[in-house]
């Protein structure tokens, strides 16, 4: 009696007790699955894939001094504190106290050092190029260091600061070949345990890490390539999240699914027709606007992407952009297509249904697509129907990637030429996460435009995007980027036609704590730690979850097709 | 024999190294780099010599002429070189997917071997009756079927609905598993992917097997055997099955090379860490040091088995022994 009395005694302070300790404000969760699309190598800053997702799980290991936001502003995160110079060019930052690598040494300022040295040591574009912006660094103690520029950088904050992870010198110091080391210390909220190429990756979570509680004490990150299996997963609970977006047709089927929730938003990604300028007719600015005129590109967000995406803007820049322009908004209109092209005096002279050029020579144009990308597929044949309308002659082809891309851009050069008449045509997230990014869209000089790839080019263009590179001032840089998506708008480079929203699809009953950040969704690192800044302790090992019930339908299978098997073998026997 | 066997060895060795050098050329000879694999996405912002140093790093900016001299040297030592892609040595890679590989593909291959001719047997003995056309129409519609849209059935029906089985990859390894377990979560991953690729195996087994027995069938010596009145079953398997799984012995050892070849599109569908989808990725991301490893094995392969059916036939068949 006594026996039973103190148990539930105990009973009652373990669970007031646990009540206490385990209040914590955020889910953590044992076991999180997120199917990844991609196989992002060991993810080293050199050696992961993608932007998205291989960056995003560099970042899970390791930490930049700065982090992007889920408005993409970036905000202090291996650095306390900083200050700037008045004249913009030296950077004092403060780092985190107490903050260690995955081994448990002490991060300090020499990594910060030794990681911005290293890259310059040993390139890799994406990182060196911001890094080499920097004239000196110098670690002032432990936790200060100390950066100073050759000219002021509105973007310092997010490229390098935001971007560049800080890898451990301890480790690095002595590697050679950056491009093979398999090394996976780093600060961040999750320790890579285990990676099996085209399998999976496995994190545990970091128990001592400096900013919030990782969400999930296990995150398995299995590789599937094929969206179908992949989505199939997440249906069949298989996985609780996936990397992939859902594609406009599946929006519907996920959105009747109790257990999926759907997180939307707008995605930076741009899809355009992109035109070959050194090309006849694409030289002609009339011929450009009539192909634009001749196009109702809300059929293609409507029709193609069932209203999953937002109408291109002729200015380029994503409507969500705080550089929108909203003046440069423009509709496409038939009629006014017509019009164009015959005073161009591109007229049907032969009569077969085409027009011909204003020399009277036949016309017949090519429109390059990835073959394996059937969204685009289907906006080009969409295109040329459009094109067909007005009487011209465009012909969709499909090719192999690394085809198409060595026809419009060869060598991923601009400067080597080009061989296309226009293209289906995407460019990522980050050309509308830097506005001045237009610059190297659409400049005349190709030395200094590197995915100018349809070698457009306008002197007023070039003097206000040589201007924009040496102005600092706010208001002034963006009154500059206004007057340069008006430019872009009345010439028509290219044609945009749509930003494709990202809708994230998710198992809310296992964990719904994703933060969608904008122009890039749901899988980046704030989804995967909590801003909880005190962690509980946390002593019980994370459950496997059972899977008997399933190995005992294995043996009824085999035990069916067996006595399947026997009995059509007792058949046949018989028979004869 | 010895004279018959130094001959064999030297055509398979000319055609080793005819199709050596294709593997070389052929992949170089497509549009594209593999620039965007070994710069990552943000190729469009290397500059001129950076591309150049990159290219140079891999020996890809040496004349044609001599990145072939540099490549034969190496498969003569064994050096497959290093995956442009996976940023690894690719005898490892290649050490890492071939058990995977081998498993799905070879016990496809027996077990689609067993059936098709068990059912190629007992439908060339019934000939014209209604096993026979059940069989026969049964097999044709597999046949006929793609096999990833079979996996996908597979997938939804017994995978997704029914829960009986894993939908993808090749083990739950992120669990420690031993012992038992450890087999038997392999063999639940094995299960769907292997019955994909047996369905759509054994229609040509079948086919092959039905037509060549219905060839012995017809033969003097079953009709002799009838004439005696020995057992039927007898006839069908001691007469008859022996002399019609002479040509099934040559398909299974060509079928032993290829299956170094993987299964591309069942393990893409699975997610199978297979030698089949890392060929494809390597196509598509111009890994020309991948392909070269990967087309050289399966080369190698089924010249192998090609000099094991020439070398074993004669063996099974008494006919054509010298």
């Amino acid at each position: 009696m006594l026996k039973t009395r103190n148990f539930i005694l105990v009973i009652l302070a373990v669970v007031f007790l646990s009540s206490i300790v385990f209040a914590a404000p955020q889910q953590q969760v044992d076991l999180l699955r997120v199917g990844v699309h991609n196989d992002e190598n060991t993810l080293t800053p050199y050696t992961y894939v993608t932007g998205s997702p291989g960056l995003e799980m560099v970042y899970l290991v390791y930490d930049a001094l700065f982090q992007l936001d889920k408005d993409n502003i970036p905000q202090p995160w291996l650095v306390e504190d900083y200050e700037l110079s008045p004249d913009s060019l030296v950077y004092t930052f403060k780092l985190a106290e107490g903050v260690k690598w995955h081994d448990g040494a002490d991060f300090t300022a020499d990594d910060v050092k030794f990681t911005y040295d290293y890259l310059v040591a040993y390139p890799k574009s994406r990182f060196t190029n911001p890094v080499k912006r920097i004239q000196k660094i110098e670690v002032v103690d432990k936790l200060t260091v100390r950066m100073t520029l050759a000219v002021p950088d509105p973007n310092f904050l997010i490229q390098p600061i935001a971007d560049l992870p800080i890898l451990p010198k301890h480790l690095w110091e002595s590697v050679d070949k950056p491009n093979e080391a398999d090394i996976r210390i780093g600060t961040g909220p999750y320790i890579l345990e285990d990676y099996k190429s085209d399998q999976y990756y496995k994190f545990a979570a970091n128990p001592d890490y400096f900013k919030g509680t990782p969400v999930a004490k296990i995150l398995i990150f299995p590789i599937i390539k094929d969206n179908t299996a992949l989505f199939t997963a997440l249906k069949s609970s298989d996985l609780d999240a996936v990397t992939r977006q859902l594609t406009p047709e599946l929006v519907t089927e996920f959105e009747r699914m109790d257990k999926i929730a759907l997180s939307k938003g707008a995605g930076y990604s741009t899809t355009l027709l992109q035109l070959n300028h050194e090309k006849h007719p694409f030289n002609i600015k009339g011929f450009r606007e009539a192909l634009f005129m001749a196009v109702d590109r809300n059929d293609i967000v409507n029709i193609v992407l069932l209203g999953q995406a937002v109408l291109g803007s002729p200015g380029f820049i994503h409507p969500d952009s705080p550089f929108y322009n909203p003046a440069v908004a423009k509709a496409g209109n038939k009629n006014k297509a017509v019009e164009i092209l015959d005073q161009l005096g591109f007229k049907d002279v032969t009569g077969n249904g085409f027009r011909e050029d204003a020399d009277g020579k036949e016309l017949k144009l090519t429109m390059l697509v990835y073959a394996n990308n059937p969204i685009r597929i289907r906006a080009a044949e969409l295109l040329t129907e459009s094109f067909k309308g007005v009487g011209l002659d465009i012909t969709v082809k499909a090719m192999d990637i690394n085809t198409v891309d060595s026809l419009v851009w060869p060598d991923f050069d601009v400067t080597k030429g080009r061989d296309f008449d226009m293209t289906m045509w995407g460019w990522s997230a980050t050309m509308q996460l830097f506005p001045s990014r237009l610059v190297e869209l659409f400049h005349s000089d190709l030395s200094k435009a590197n995915v100018n790839i349809g070698a457009f080019g306008n002197e007023e263009f070039d003097r206000l995007a040589d201007e924009l590179r040496v102005t600092m001032d706010d208001a002034a840089r963006k009154d500059l980027i206004n007057k340069m998506q008006a430019i872009v708008a009345n010439e028509f480079p290219i044609i945009p036609l749509y930003y494709e929203n990202i809708v994230n699809a998710y198992d809310k009953t296992v964990f719904s704590g994703w933060e969608f950040r904008s122009g890039t969704g749901i899988i980046n690192k704030l989804s995967f730690i909590s801003e909880a800044s005190a962690q509980p302790p946390d002593t019980t090992p994370p459950a496997p979850k059972d899977d008997s019930g399933s190995g005992l339908m294995l043996w009824l299978f085999l035990a069916a097709a067996a006595v399947a098997g026997g009995f059509f073998f007792l058949k046949r026997g018989k028979q004869s | 024999m010895t004279k018959f066997l130094a001959q064999k060895i030297a055509q398979y060795a000319l055609v080793i190294f005819i199709t050596v050098t294709i593997n070389f050329f052929l992949p170089r000879l497509m549009p594209g780099n593999p620039l965007i694999y070994l710069a990552g996405e943000d190729v469009a912002f290397l500059s001129a010599e950076e591309k150049a140093s990159l290219l140079a790093d891999y020996g890809l900016d040496k004349p044609l002429g001599q990145q072939y001299i540099i490549y034969l040297k190496n498969i003569t030592t064994g050096n497959f070189g290093y995956s442009y892609q996976k940023k690894k040595p690719i005898a490892d890679i290649i050490k890492e997917r071939l058990p995977w590989t081998l498993l799905l593909t070879g016990s496809a291959l027996i077990l689609s071997s067993l059936l098709g001719v068990v059912f190629g047997a007992a439908a060339a003995w019934r000939r014209g009756t209604k096993t026979d056309a059940a069989l026969l129409i049964q097999f044709m519609f597999f046949n006929s079927m793609p096999s990833f849209w079979v996996g996908m059935i597979l997938v939804a029906v017994f995978g997704a609905t029914l829960r009986w089985f894993p939908i993808y990859g090749a083990q739950r390894a992120w669990m420690p598993l031993s012992g038992w377990a450890y087999y038997k979560d392999i063999l639940r991953h094995l299960v769907l992917p292997l019955t994909t690729m047996v369905l759509i195996s054994i229609p040509s087994t079948f086919m092959i097997m039905r037509y060549s027995m219905l060839n012995v069938l017809g033969e003097d010596y079953i009709l002799m055997a009838k004439a005696k009145g020995l057992r039927e079953n007898t006839i069908k398997y001691r007469y008859a099955v022996r002399n019609a799984l002479l040509p099934m012995v040559t398909i299974f050892m060509l079928q032993l090379g290829y299956m170094f070849s993987g299964a591309t599109v069942i393990e893409t569908v699975f997610a199978y860490p297979g030698l089949g989808r890392l060929m494809f990725e390597a196509v598509t991301g111009r890994d020309y040091p991948v392909l070269q490893a990967s087309f050289l094995i399966i080369t190698v392969a089924v010249v192998l088995g090609n000099l094991l059916a020439d070398l074993l036939y004669p063996l099974v068949d008494p006919k054509v022994r010298r």
